[in-house]
């Protein structure tokens, strides 16, 4: 029999004509196609079918003209058979019919029929408590509802004010949205409700991102201005572009000092530039395997493990770096088989909590979650402001962003960068004037320990990159920090 | 009017001349790769290794065997590759096939698809011409090109999915013209190194012991003579290099191949005592390192404890201890929790990791090979069956335990310590197990540990342990070590 084409289950979702393409799969739309994919099944064993959904409404332009402007969606369903047998099999499609989705259940199928030994699997775990979890900050009708035609708009306006100027500006404006949906039959005894650990019920998040660069093509200055956030409506892009170009123009004329070891304000933006690399350690696996790695401690040849700094003094007292799913500054998405609960990775100085898998807490420390690292994170403040900072400052720079990290050294985390778009000479308490950039060498242990003062904590500019990824903001201060050491001056503006 | 005529039929002329070209067909574009139109030689290698893997998934989907499930066969060290890889080579190559004028600019390329074409002849030249091209008193890149050549010849990986068979006959002819006169004597110590997997392999199977024995010597001539400088930088190259991390363990292993394998079962067909004499004096020829540190620590010629066990399954022997007196055993520690899996209501393995699985089978097989071998396998236990606690006892425990072996086909009697976990303060809380009684009777130093899935040891009918290794698939050294025992305790009867 010749199968049929089209949606006679309903499973797709549809689009009357002439009306825009469903950007990203609705729960009813995920739920069906979950559903639908599980009943093409044949042949006992178990199912695992995961949707997800991604949009992506883009905007970019450069010297002041506009340079493509696009949006993107992609479906994507990915269907894992396994044979009664413990065989498996994956297909995915991006198609959304019902013949397409039955040839991938049927091609899953095939393929398990193939499958390796028994040896490879989940494995089984004891089942996770029912957590309670918190309503994050997520989603954005602002940020969803943003058309290419609001976006052409904005852009628009931030380019007619850097050209008043005389000035060049070049930037990207993103909305994004996602959503998730995963359901599997196997270990029907590991359920909490419907869904396993391992499992994510549908979940629905968006991002809007905006950078902008402005530079004066003939005086040498340039500024930049950047933010991110789940909501759009954040996002003062208005107030970005002013940044930017109040950045270039105080930036013009910069002169060369001699690198060395000066006591920095380094702005939020900077401050997050800093920590990346550091952000992405707190892990337990590596230091607890004993890999070199900022929190490895030593090994215990009485006990015959690693150690890693759990429980020690690692930065300035006054730092405390967490993260929170119910922050309604920072949006995090919690998978299923995460502590929902609020995580300080270094509490007041001390290292207090380290990320790790599930197998981990399972294994080593009876528990039955996993912790994600510090995918986003808020340090702590303080109550100094960037004047008051400057003010007490006898010569020092201001340090308004960093670029082109490389890391040096994994154990103390040295990291090699170069200063971007505005740095100024503070001299007793006053900018005296623009600063040619350096390239800087430092750590950020060294800096979270050399801590003269800290501001208030707001939100930076900390974009996601990769189709349909989740979020990852962070909310940091500036800091007064002394002893920061550049190695060289560089051409770069 | 005569003019006009003249034009018309001028034009005529032109229009008859051109109509063909002026109509285009619609034609789907010709999508087939012809793979002698490219113009690289990195495109002819991509292609070689395409249709590499194209072969390789087309033999598994007919066999539905995966090759690394089956015990090893020495055979398909001789196979050669398959036609169609040679027959894309041979029509890539065309452009490359001039071996006097081809250009060396890709010679790691070129070399191997020359042996994947089965121009061998040609793959010489080439070798010879690019190894000619190597400035006389560049002594440094003369090594390096042998290294690469006898590499290639041996089918080291990445060179493993092209070159098939390796050619041991031409990487042997080269090495031994051209390693000589390689300055560097710890290069040339790795030159020769190479062949050592390979060779050790076939000489085992007696298919090429005059080549296993001529490398072995030039081998055994360099590590005799090696100063501790040498052997410093060879242990710090080794690892980078992808041989071993341990440079004497290497060198004992040579020594071994030297003296022969025969003459150490020979030397236990004699007695116990004469096999450790033998092995440990080598390793103190080999290593320069004392007598009792064989092996790192590997425990010949120590007396077995008896096994402890607060529950014993499967015993039928009236409680005697094991290993048994005047009986060859096999004393084997599962030795991680996470071996021991979940079988289901019809008896079928639902998870077990891949390591596991080829322990317990090659577990199996010894069992099924020698019946009057006397197996024990040990085990303690963890207070969870895979970190399922409820209605966990120690003999529950046990049972399941037992179950999860005979699944495998492993009946041999089970002895289980009862142990105690405690756990370290808070922030680590790491679970840590103390070693139980039998673990500590047989951890022999600090060097040798138990944390093989499967880890055995080898006793002889008085008890004194012969050999300890982890079981794999593939228990080799356990094999024709037992043969010898039992033909010993035979020829004793």
């Amino acid at each position: 029999m010749t199968p049929r084409r089209g949606n006679e289950g309903g499973v797709a979702p549809r689009e009357p004509a002439g009306e825009e393409p469903v950007r990203i799969l609705a729960e009813a739309d995920c739920e069906r196609l979950l559903e639908r994919a599980h009943a093409l099944a044949r042949g006992g064993g178990d199912t695992a079918v995961t949707v997800s959904s991604w949009w992506h409404g883009e905007l970019r332009w450069a010297r002041n003209r506009v340079t493509s402007s696009a949006d993107r969606r992609e479906h994507l369903v990915t269907v894992i058979r396994t044979a009664p047998t413990g065989h498996r099999g994956a297909a995915q499609t991006n198609q959304l019919d019902d013949v397409s989705l039955e040839g991938a259940v049927r091609s899953a199928e095939r393929v398990s029929t193939l499958g390796r030994a028994a040896g490879r699997g989940l494995g089984y775990f004891p089942p996770l408590p029912a957590y309670e979890r918190p309503a994050a900050a997520i989603w954005s009708d602002a940020t969803y509802g943003l058309t290419d035609a609001a976006r052409g708009e904005i852009a628009r306006s931030l380019i007619a004010s850097a050209e008043a100027r005389g000035a060049f500006s070049a930037g990207y404006l993103e909305v994004r949205a996602g959503a998730y949906a995963a359901l599997s039959t196997a270990f029907p005894e590991l359920r909490t409700g419907r869904h396993a650990f391992w499992e994510q019920p549908y979940v629905r998040w968006t991002q809007a991102q905006c950078s902008m660069t402005v530079r004066d093509p003939k005086l040498g200055g340039s500024g930049w201005a950047g933010g991110s956030s789940f909501d759009w409506a954040r996002l003062d892009a208005t107030a970005l572009a002013a940044r930017a170009l109040e950045k270039c123009v105080a930036s013009r004329n910069p002169v060369a000092l001699e690198p060395g070891r000066y006591t920095v304000i380094l702005e939020p933006q900077a401050v997050c530039d800093l920590l990346e690399f550091l952000m992405g350690t707190f892990e337990r696996e590596p230091p607890e395997r004993g890999y070199r790695g900022p929190w490895r401690l030593g090994r215990d040849e009485a006990l015959g493990l690693w150690r890693s700094k759990l429980g020690l003094k690692v930065a300035d007292e006054r730092v405390t770096i967490a993260h929170d799913f119910a922050d309604p500054d920072l949006g995090i998405i919690a998978t299923q088989v995460e502590d929902p609960r609020p995580v300080t990775w270094i509490d007041r100085g001390v290292l207090a909590s380290l990320g790790h898998a599930l197998r981990t807490d399972v294994r080593e420390l009876e528990g039955r979650h996993a912790l994600r690292g510090a995918t986003g994170y808020r340090m702590s403040g303080g109550d100094t402001t960037l004047e008051e900072m400057m003010r007490t400052t006898r010569r020092g720079l201001l340090v308004s962003r960093l670029s082109n990290m490389r890391l040096l050294d994994v154990e103390s985390q040295l990291a090699t960068g170069l200063t971007r778009d505005g740095l100024w000479l503070i001299e007793n308490g006053k900018i005296t004037k623009a600063v040619r950039n350096f390239r800087f060498t430092e750590s950020p242990l060294f800096v979270l320990n050399s801590i003269e003062a800290m501001g208030e904590a707001v939100p930076v500019f900390r974009p996601t990159r990769g189709e349909g990824e989740r979020l990852t903001p962070a909310v940091v201060p500036p800091l007064k920090v002394r002893d920061f050491s550049f190695t060289s001056l560089i051409d770069a503006v | 009017m005569r003019r006009h005529r003249s034009a018309l039929l001028a034009l005529a002329a032109t229009l008859a001349a051109v109509p063909a070209t002026a109509q285009t067909r619609f034609a789907w574009p010709d999508t087939a790769v012809d793979v002698s139109t490219y113009t690289t030689v990195q495109e002819c290698y991509a292609a070689a290794l395409r249709v590499q893997e194209l072969v390789s998934l087309r033999e598994l989907r007919t066999r539905g065997v995966w090759r690394d499930t089956v015990t090893f066969d020495p055979a398909e060290l001789h196979e050669a590759g398959p036609a169609a890889v040679a027959e894309t080579a041979q029509r890539c190559l065309r452009r490359f096939a001039d071996v006097d004028s081809v250009s060396l600019d890709g010679f790691a390329f070129l070399l191997p698809l020359y042996l994947a074409a089965g121009w061998d002849d040609r793959a010489g030249a080439l070798a010879e011409r690019r190894l000619a091209a190597v400035a006389r008193e560049d002594e440094a890149a003369r090594g390096a090109v042998v290294d690469t050549v006898v590499a290639i010849y041996l089918a080291e990986a990445p060179w493993n999915d092209v070159v098939k068979p390796p050619r041991i006959g031409l990487a042997h002819a080269f090495a031994s013209k051209h390693t000589p006169l390689v300055a560097d004597r710890v290069q040339r110590f790795q030159i020769y190194v190479k062949f050592l997997p390979i060779l050790a392999d076939m000489a085992r199977e007696r298919a090429d012991t005059a080549r296993a024995q001529d490398v072995v010597a030039r081998l055994v001539g360099i590590a005799d003579s090696l100063t501790e400088a040498e052997r410093e930088l060879l242990a710090e190259k080794a690892p980078l290099l992808g041989g071993g991390d341990d440079v004497a363990q290497q060198i004992y292993g040579i020594y071994s191949i030297y003296f022969g394998e025969d003459a150490a079962l020979d030397s236990l067909r004699r007695s116990t005592a004469a096999f450790v004499n033998l092995r440990r004096t080598l390793w103190v020829r080999a290593t320069g390192r004392p007598p009792e540190t064989f092996g790192w620590g590997m425990p010949i010629g120590e007396q077995a404890s008896p096994i402890e066990a607060d529950i014993w399954l499967g015993r039928d022997d009236g409680g005697e201890p094991r290993p048994t007196a005047g009986r060859i055993s096999l004393v084997a520690f599962l030795a991680n929790p996470e071996c021991r899996g979940r079988v289901n209501a019809t008896e079928e393995v639902m998870y077990a990791p891949e390591v596991c699985v080829a322990a317990l089978v090659g577990l199996r097989r010894l069992a099924e090979r020698f019946p009057t071998l006397d197996i024990t396998v040990v085990a303690r236990t963890y207070g969870h069956f895979k970190y399922i606690k409820d209605g966990i006892t120690p003999e529950r425990e046990a049972e399941l335990t037992k179950r999860w072996l005979e699944s495998f086909g492993v009946k041999a009697p089970l002895a289980m310590a009862i142990t105690d976990a405690w756990w370290l303060p808070a922030p680590d809380r790491r679970r840590i197990e103390p070693a139980d009684v039998n673990t500590t009777h047989y951890t022999f130093g600090k060097s040798w540990r138990l944390d093989a899935p499967v880890e055995a040891f080898l006793v002889d009918e008085d008890g004194i342990i012969i050999h300890a290794g982890s079981m794999g698939r593939d228990n080799r050294d356990f094999t024709r070590l037992i043969e010898v025992l039992l033909e010993r305790q035979r020829a004793g009867q």
